[in-house]
């Protein structure tokens, strides 16, 4: 059964996530910064009345050659609440098919190995799926303790 | 099998509601037993149930409701009375339908409890009053003694049958009115009856549908992006100069704040969904207790956000509970009082501003100062010492201090050492406050203020770089402005502590943008806004580049990703910006300010307490040998100390005492204070106690301790009322509870007392 990918770009990754999952992509987003927060997060946008985090997609994979200035988000209902993608810039839906799925390759390394579920043979590149549930996964010991100060009461 | 769910589920609902309605209508019919319509609505309930289960083929439920539906036949129709043992099953038979559909929620299946004992006393109440269906007619003008002897025959039955309730007993005592009979002739109207069963039915269901909470917020949401959006264009039409587009747009605007105002009221409920359930609850306390109450409630229409109201429902539970149990006097010592059997608990709440008002009052006992000063004492909220001269404010602050309820009175209800600092706890973190108000042996009252809804807070906003942070004007205390650096150095720095002189008091200072790791931007005028904030039992001043505003604003949570941020969440302002909620208690216990361990004494929490709810001064009121009132303030005071008369040592010219590791300088009030009169002093007045009291107070850094003739009071005064000194070492006079008091001032008596005190190094005693 054929499937349709969301794709985004982040450095040098050619990313993608199941079509369902994201309600909405939104290029030029108004990202307020928050203090304090970990490097990962980007800010806040403000999604018709409803404040959704931002998560710098490319800080959680560690990438360097990524677009600091990028505001494209990718909004994903995640159960309960929204959240939402910083990439730096947003692809096409695309169409593949099960048969071209195999698990992630070993050149990925690192952080990146965990967050990518599996990837598709498309006609001229790779797909690399991304696992949202271990995006969302976050933690001290995987991405380092880099907030300007620990603030009591943290799980 | 779809259809079936569906119907089940609208069964569940219906018949739950029903069911809290049927626990009021029994209550109030203990009270008034001729209401011939609330029989019918209780028979009619109870036979839905019935007929419904017997559809779905609920055994158990229908075979309960079944013999329930008998007994309130016969009620309805006056071939028996209402007694408190029928009341007492009728209510157990509710209970346990209510179990019944809650196991039918939660797995479809009915459960397994047994109700064979519930059924077999209702079936023998059923039987009784067969046995002497035509009695009622004739009880019609009895006194209460005739009617006492059905209700002998039912206790007879009901203890043969399965020994009955312990409950029994008590019930008669508890609720003597039920023992009256009928005002209205039971067997006289039992055509009228089947006419109000026609003619009352359900109107109100009709005009009312169920809507799920989400929905609502998602509408509040939504209106508060068209509120936005409608802002944005009418600022922009405002300039147009086309007639027709600024009425439109001036139509527009009056809808949307129309609609917002709408849909705000979606939210809103009456306070009696919540207050529905407490005549039953009452009732229930009050025979567990053997109490007699009397319950009433005014203001039952008081609207309240729904979040609200599910916050607040524990904590009324509570004080109700709170007030049967240790609020109303046992019946005979209402009595020998001479007051009425019967306490009075009522419940009364209305609008006061943005605000509600719940009031809970007991007719009780009051409280007992004594009591709760031994209890303060023996739970180790205050010293023995300290204990005696506590004022009644303060006393009453002690119930509300956690360690307060004690275990050792552990009864099924109250008393588990969850206490009303919980309640206050609770109270306060929706934004509220809770005090109370006692008169010894008339009543008690406690009196809840609650915001109108939570989802709307009145904020501070500041700035700090280019972020906005919105601080809750609940915990602002004041704002100050002052040079930063400049001619004055109003900010000081004490051991690496920045710190700034509030009236005598060393305010630990806060920058916002060190705490956040922003950009220091700083106005150039070399100014600085301080703003006092209340952290817990603390103040700190928090260092801001700019205060913009005063808003209110609807609060937004952020994320479990950002919960660990010294944010309480965010907020859309009117431009359509993010600005962040400070959470003023966790910066401050970030910036080490604020303690997370409460390691303070109890006398220091509670005079923080008392500090925050009243801009009074607050003084340490002493006796002198002539009767005359003296105070110092209470900040200079660290402590109030007995010492044994003999431990007094005189050292040269100076009066010292051992104290801890150090040697305590004295100072004799009597002795230093210039004399007023011409003879002199009988010394020998002053050797008549065992101990000394000395208040131990702290200047400049050093200890040195007031020997005074008695500890009078701890008051809080507005000084108004103030003249200039008439001698040296008081900074004034002024009236206190009715009496002129000379205020001390500590530096000027010291400086009488020994002129070289504060040129010795601190450590030469």
């Amino acid at each position: 059964m054929p499937k349709q990918f969301c794709t985004f770009h982040v450095g040098d990754l050619f990313l993608g996530i199941e079509v369902e999952r994201v309600q909405e992509v939104i290029r030029d987003s108004d990202i307020t910064p928050v203090p304090t927060a970990p490097p990962w997060v980007r800010g806040l946008i403000n999604l018709r009345g409803q404040i959704v985090t931002a998560i710098d997609l490319g800080t959680r994979f560690g990438k360097t050659d990524r677009d600091d200035e990028s505001s494209t988000v990718l909004v994903l209902d995640v159960g309960s609440t929204l959240l939402s993608f910083v990439v730096d810039r947003a692809g096409d839906v695309v169409e593949v098919n099960d048969e071209s799925f195999e698990p992630p390759p070993d050149t990925l390394k690192g952080e990146a190995r965990r967050l990518i579920r599996g990837t598709y043979k498309l006609q001229k590149r790779l797909l690399l799926v991304l696992d949202v549930e271990q995006a969302l996964e976050i933690d001290a010991a995987t991405v380092g303790d880099r907030k300007p100060r620990d603030y009591p009461g943290q799980e | 099998m779809g259809g079936m769910d569906a119907i089940i589920e609208e069964f569940l609902a219906e018949s739950v509601e029903n069911l809290d309605q049927l626990d009021q209508d029994l209550v109030s019919l203990e009270k008034n037993p001729s209401d011939r319509e609330v029989y019918g609505r209780i028979f009619r309930t109870v036979h839905t149930i019935k007929g419904t289960c017997g559809f779905l083929a609920f055994g158990t439920l229908e075979s309960v409701t079944h013999i329930g539906e008998s007994l309130l036949g016969r009620l309805r129709d006056g071939e028996m009375e209402l007694t408190p043992e029928i009341t007492t099953d009728l209510l157990g038979l509710i209970d346990a339908v209510r179990a019944i559909l809650g196991n039918i929620d939660a797995t479809g299946a009915e459960g397994d409890e047994d109700y064979s004992a519930l059924v077999a006393r209702l079936q023998s109440h059923d039987d009784s009053a067969s046995g002497k269906k035509p009695k009622p007619k004739r009880a019609t003008k009895k006194s209460a003694k005739k009617t006492a002897a059905p209700k002998a025959k039912v206790k007879a039955k009901a203890t043969a049958t399965n020994g009955a309730t312990q409950a029994t007993k008590k019930v008669p005592k508890a609720t003597p009115e039920v023992a009256l009979p009928p005002k209205t002739g039971p067997g006289d109207s039992e055509n009228e009856n089947e006419n109000l069963e026609l003619t009352s039915a359900p109107a109100v269901a009709e005009t009312n549908i169920r809507v799920d909470v989400r929905v609502l917020d998602h509408l509040m949401n939504l209106v508060g992006e068209l509120v936005l959006a409608r802002n944005q264009l009418v600022q922009h039409l405002a300039t147009s100069p086309d007639p027709h587009l600024a009425s439109s747009s001036q139509r527009l605007d009056s809808i949307t704040s129309e609609l917002q105002e709408a849909v705000m009221r979606t939210r809103m409920q009456p306070i009696s969904s919540i207050w529905r359930k407490l005549p039953r609850f009452t009732r229930d306390l009050a025979l567990r207790f053997g109490k007699e109450v009397e319950f009433e409630m005014e203001g039952e229409e008081t609207d309240l956000d729904k979040s609200v109201i599910e916050a607040i429902k524990g904590s009324l539970l509570h004080l109700v509970r709170n007030s049967v149990d240790h609020g109303i006097e046992a019946p005979d010592v209402r009595e020998a009082h001479g007051k009425p059997r019967a306490g009075k608990l009522r419940l009364r709440a209305h609008h006061e501003g943005g605000n509600v008002v719940i009031e809970v009052r007991d007719d009780g006992g009051g409280l007992d100062h004594e009591r709760i000063v031994a209890r303060a004492v023996k739970a180790g909220l205050v010293s023995e010492e300290l204990s005696a001269n506590l004022n009644h404010t303060t006393i009453e602050e002690l119930i509300f201090q956690p360690g307060f309820s004690t275990a050792s009175e552990v009864t099924n209800i109250s008393g588990r050492g969850v206490g009303l600092d919980v309640v206050r706890t609770n109270v306060e973190s929706l934004g509220g406050s809770i005090d109370l108000q006692s008169e010894r042996g008339q009543s008690t009252t406690f009196r809840v203020k609650i915001p109108l809804t939570l989802a709307i807070v009145s904020v501070l906003l500041v700035r700090a770089d280019d972020h906005r942070i919105a601080i809750p004007q609940a915990s602002v205390v004041e704002l100050i402005r002052v040079e930063r650096d400049g001619g004055k150095a109003e900010i000081e720095d004490l051991g690496g502590v920045p710190v700034y002189r509030l009236r005598g008091k060393l305010l630990p200072l806060v920058f916002l943008d060190r705490e956040l790791g922003v950009a220091e931007n700083y106005s150039t005028d070399g100014k600085a806004n301080i703003i006092v904030l209340q952290g817990d039992d603390r103040q700190f001043g928090l260092v801001v580049a700019g205060v913009e505003d005063s808003q209110e604003i609807v609060v937004k949570p952020l994320g479990r990703l950002l919960s660990g941020l010294p944010f309480a969440g965010a907020t859309i302002l009117g431009d359509g910006q993010i600005a962040l909620i400070l959470d003023v208690f966790r910066l401050g216990l970030a910036a080490g300010v604020v303690s997370e361990t409460r390691v303070h004494t109890a006398a220091t929490q509670i005079s923080n307490a008392v500090k925050a709810r009243t801009k009074t001064e607050r003084l340490v009121c002493l006796q002198g040998e002539d009767g005359e009132r003296l105070a110092i303030d209470f900040d200079q005071v660290s402590r109030l100390e007995y010492f044994p008369r003999t431990s007094l040592e005189q050292v040269g010219h100076q009066l010292v005492v051992q104290y801890g590791d150090e040697i305590l300088q004295l100072i004799e009030l009597q002795k230093t204070l210039p004399e007023r009169r011409k003879e002199a002093r009988n010394p020998s007045d002053h050797a008549k106690t065992d101990t000394v009291p000395v208040i131990v107070c702290t200047v400049k850094g050093r200890r040195v301790g007031l020997v005074a003739h008695r500890i009078a009071d701890i008051v809080d005064e507005d000084l108004k009322a103030r003249r200039s000194a008439s001698r040296d070492g008081v900074r004034g006079c002024a009236v206190i509870r009715d009496q002129v008091t000379e205020i001390l001032d500590l530096e000027a008596l010291i400086q009488l007392a020994d002129p070289s005190f504060f040129e010795r190094p601190a450590d030469q005693e």
